[in-house]
């Protein structure tokens, strides 16, 4: 019917809602874009007639901030809504990469988070609260604006990660935190089989570092690690920690910058202990060492490159893990799976879908196993 | 017949019939409602629970999951005509991996035995509900408890990965990921706080913590609980985030006191119970920050424990308020509600002048850091007509939560006690969206019908044709 993809941008989940009621009849298939940071996240979508941009729902809906809670629109992007709550001197304690242009919508779609989850969690630790427009049009809610809150399912946390297979998200409302008073991060040298003792003599130490990057490059390794709060509990952090790092041999370096060049094509999850193996199995990726986390490119996109994905993924798989193609390269569309053989509870999550999205309207086709 | 069937399967002495013997599984820790179940199973292994879920579907029997039976919502209570599955004989601790701070145990091991195990490694699993001597991890599943230190730590939602769960066909499956994200839906986030209506838990992969360096406590005295309740703000907004703030009142402080004997001034208003933990530097920081804060707002005396033995005692006195209440009155309600933070002041206001009308007194402890009421209503049930207003008043309370924008639960879960107020808090569609979850893993309803929803839901047909995916058909993505 409609061979031509249009954007709508609605103003409100109203309006939203009216849309996908309409667009029923025609069984039109919608993707829901917020800033298009991470389109090429899983595999090409069956089938996308509208594409719905989010960016008309970015406003503050309720901030107290004596509450530490706020409440949001799907289409604002972190660095504004840290803009906001930094002049209360306050943060949403999420560090995804290149985060400040995503949407709170999308980071919600994608799961996105960055180093500091070792000390604050995922989104999914976040969220107290959310509004979607669901396939069939209904607008619902979950959750409240309080922190501590049992009534009901957790909707709100089903949501973070499910791609906008589910639902649509509208608004979320999110527990917040104190910006800390001091923040100091340090920078260290070494191999990549130094790194995950390193982790585990500062926890052995109680020390309490909110974020920890290792990155690799060509065999050597610098490892960050940031310390947050009161000057003197970070001050006597720092001087443990660089303590630490003498006695494993480790040499202090310049702090490590962002990823270099290219957006990185694949993240792999793994038990943390096994750092070293993991390590061995790239020539440079950014990884969060404490979370079992890694970022890395695929050399080039070659057939033989390909192969190698497989050979990686039943690695990872092996350890307990994942490999999932976070930006996927056209060469490798049709040919590889961007999320690997579906976990054994996909009998669940299909009828997840089924009751929540029967005619598969919503990003049908780019999740796991084809949800 | 089916006991036949079901005794076979568990072995004759955890095959309960006896009408003697159910009355012990005729209710949780909300005893005011009892319902007699037709057996009660005690099974041992994971293949024993599917087992008996099958036999239970096949008769049209509805299951109800039960732990150590503390939940204070009639979340286990029994439905007429049910089979209980308590799973209390599944209390093994499978796998302690502390270098990735991950273990693995069955869903009857009680949540302080987790810690009591790690203690000597240095370790510690976060969430603490004050029932944690006896409360089932499996029971903290359901409920998504939390407890005193969740204010900084957080509930069982945010230290669970993963979960061994049978569903209503009998099947067991691997829900969630022992390490990094777990790959497609969160459903480990959907079973938590999904209060027994899914599936059976019989296993459990739990986060660990290391322990902190130091932890300060801090015991304040206040006049009223107005200027105990803005130093919490105040300790709050200077960006410190406590490991605990815990309040109660002076009907409560006098109940606690009988009970356990601690010496706590009883002429106060208000006993704010506080812990900040971390590294050295940083808790003896915040410790002095909310001391000074504390003494800003009002405090009238400020003890520090000079002893671990004395810390516990402080929160001996805290945890055992609940059962403390007893000593005072002869029948109380154990209410549950939660308030934003700014708003614990003006609730508790209106809640003294509900029960000064009601001719009713309410003694309150509660977790002040995130507005989590637990107003004790006291009652004679001896009294006629007392029962019911003591009712009628925690029903008020639950609206007055509502009216804040706060919730009719923080932790004690909805069960078959605030059922009806969900319908208050939730409009249609949002029910229906939770109805949803519920279907999808169990369409005939089997596990703990009648609970948490105001009126019964049925899950219809399943919704639409499936459409196979290209990667199903090209036979690269399986299903199922």
């Amino acid at each position: 019917m409609s061979a031509i993809a249009a954007t709508l941008e609605p103003k409100s989940a109203e309006e939203l809602a009216g849309a996908v009621r309409e667009t029923a009849a025609e069984n039109l298939a919608l993707a829901p874009v917020g800033s298009a940071t991470m389109l090429g996240l899983g595999n090409p979508p069956e089938r996308s007639d509208l594409t719905i941009s989010m960016r008309g729902l970015r406003r503050i809906v309720d901030y107290e901030p004596e509450d530490q809670v706020i409440v949001v629109e799907g289409g604002m992007t972190l660095g504004e809504l840290q803009a906001t709550l930094a002049e209360k001197r306050q943060r949403l304690a999420i560090d995804p990469p290149g985060g400040d242009a995503m949407t709170v919508g999308g980071m919600l779609a994608t799961n996105a988070y960055g180093p500091s989850a070792m000390r604050y969690g995922t989104l999914k630790d976040l969220i107290v609260g959310i509004e979607i427009v669901r396939a069939d049009g209904a607008i619902a809610r979950a959750g409240g604006k309080v922190v501590k809150n049992v009534a009901g399912f957790d909707v709100s946390k089903l949501m973070v990660g499910s791609l906008g297979t589910l639902a649509i998200v509208t608004k979320a409302t999110f527990r917040l935190h104190p910006l800390p008073e001091t923040s100091c991060t340090l920078a260290f040298k070494g191999d990549v089989a130094g790194v995950f003792p390193f982790v585990l003599a500062l926890r052995e130490a109680q020390l309490e570092p909110s974020a920890i990057v290792a990155r690799i490059d060509a065999g050597s390794t610098t490892i960050d690690v940031r310390f947050e709060g009161f000057g003197p509990g970070v001050t006597a952090q720092t001087e443990k920690c660089t303590q630490i790092a003498l006695e494993q041999r480790l040499s202090g370096a310049p702090e490590g910058r962002g990823v270099e060049g290219r957006a990185p094509t694949l993240k792999a999850t793994f038990p943390p202990s096994e750092f070293a193996r993991v390590a061995a199995k790239v020539d440079s990726a950014v990884v969060f060492p404490s979370l079992g986390v890694m970022f890395f490119s695929a050399r080039d996109d070659t057939e033989k490159e390909r192969i190698s994905i497989q050979e990686l993924r039943t690695f990872f798989e092996s350890l307990g893990g994942t490999l999932v193609v976070q930006a996927m390269p056209a060469q490798w569309r049709g040919k590889v799976d961007a999320w690997g053989a579906p976990p054994p509870a996909f009998g669940l999550m299909r009828a997840l879908k089924e009751r929540f999205d029967p005619a598969r309207r919503l990003n049908p086709g780019r999740f796991v196993g084809g949800l | 017949m089916i006991a036949d069937r079901l005794r076979r399967i568990v072995g004759a002495a955890n095959c309960i019939t006896d009408p003697a013997e159910l009355r012990t599984y005729e209710a949780d820790g909300l005893t005011n409602f009892r319902v007699r179940p037709a057996i009660v199973v005690l099974p041992s292994t994971t293949e024993q629970v599917a087992a008996c879920v099958r036999l239970a579907r096949d008769a049209s029997m509805p299951v109800v999951p039960r732990g150590s039976g503390t939940g204070l919502s009639g979340g286990a209570l029994p439905i007429e005509g049910a089979l209980v599955v308590g799973l209390s004989r599944m209390n093994a601790i499978l796998g302690v991996d502390l270098p990735n701070l991950r273990m693995r145990v069955q869903p009857g091991v009680v949540n302080l035995a987790i810690s009591t195990h790690l203690a000597p490694l240095g370790y510690y699993y976060a969430p603490d509900p004050s029932s944690q001597s006896v409360c089932s991890i499996g029971g903290n599943v359901a409920e998504n408890s939390g407890g005193a230190h969740c204010l900084k730590y957080g509930f069982t939602t945010n230290h669970v990965v993963g979960v061994k769960i049978v569903l209503e066909d009998g099947s067991a499956v691997d829900v969630g990921a022992a390490y990094g994200d777990p790959l497609g839906y969160d459903l480990t986030r959907a079973v938590v706080g999904s209060e027994g209506m899914l599936g059976i838990v019989t296993e459990v992969v739990v986060r660990i913590l290391r322990k902190p360096q130091s932890t300060r406590t801090l015991f304040a005295t206040f006049p009223t609980t107005d200027e105990a309740g803005a130093a919490v703000s105040r300790i709050i907004a200077a960006g410190i985030v406590p490991a605990a703030i815990e309040m109660c009142d002076t009907l409560a402080i006098e109940a606690i006191v009988a009970a356990t004997g601690v010496d706590w001034p009883l002429d106060v208003g208000a006993v704010l119970l506080m812990d900040v933990d971390g590294v050295l530097a940083e808790a003896a920081h915040t410790a002095a920050e909310a001391e000074r804060i504390a003494r800003a707002c009002g405090a009238l005396e400020i003890r520090t424990p000079r002893d671990p033995a004395e810390r516990d005692l402080m929160w001996k006195g805290r945890k055992s308020a609940f059962a403390a209440v007893g000593r005072i009155s002869p029948d109380y309600y154990v209410g549950d509600g939660v308030v934003p933070r700014g708003a614990i002041g003006p609730a508790l206001r209106e809640i003294a002048e509900l029960a000064a009308r009601t001719g009713l007194r309410v003694a309150n402890v509660f977790h002040a850091g995130d507005g989590n009421l637990h107003p004790l209503i006291l009652y004679d049930a001896r009294e006629p007509g007392e029962a019911e207003r003591a009712e009628h008043l925690s029903g008020e309370i639950l609206r007055i939560c509502i009216r804040y924008g706060g919730s009719i639960t923080g932790e004690h879960g909805v069960g078959r006690d605030k059922a009806a107020y969900m319908g208050e808090m939730f409009g249609d569609e949002d029910l229906d969206t939770m109805n949803r979850v519920r279907c999808a893993f169990d369409p005939q309803r089997v596990f703990n019908p009648s609970k948490v929803f105001p009126t019964p839901r049925l899950c219809g047909d399943r919704p639409g044709k499936y459409v196979a995916h290209a990667t199903e058909i090209a036979g690269t993505a399986g299903r199922g």
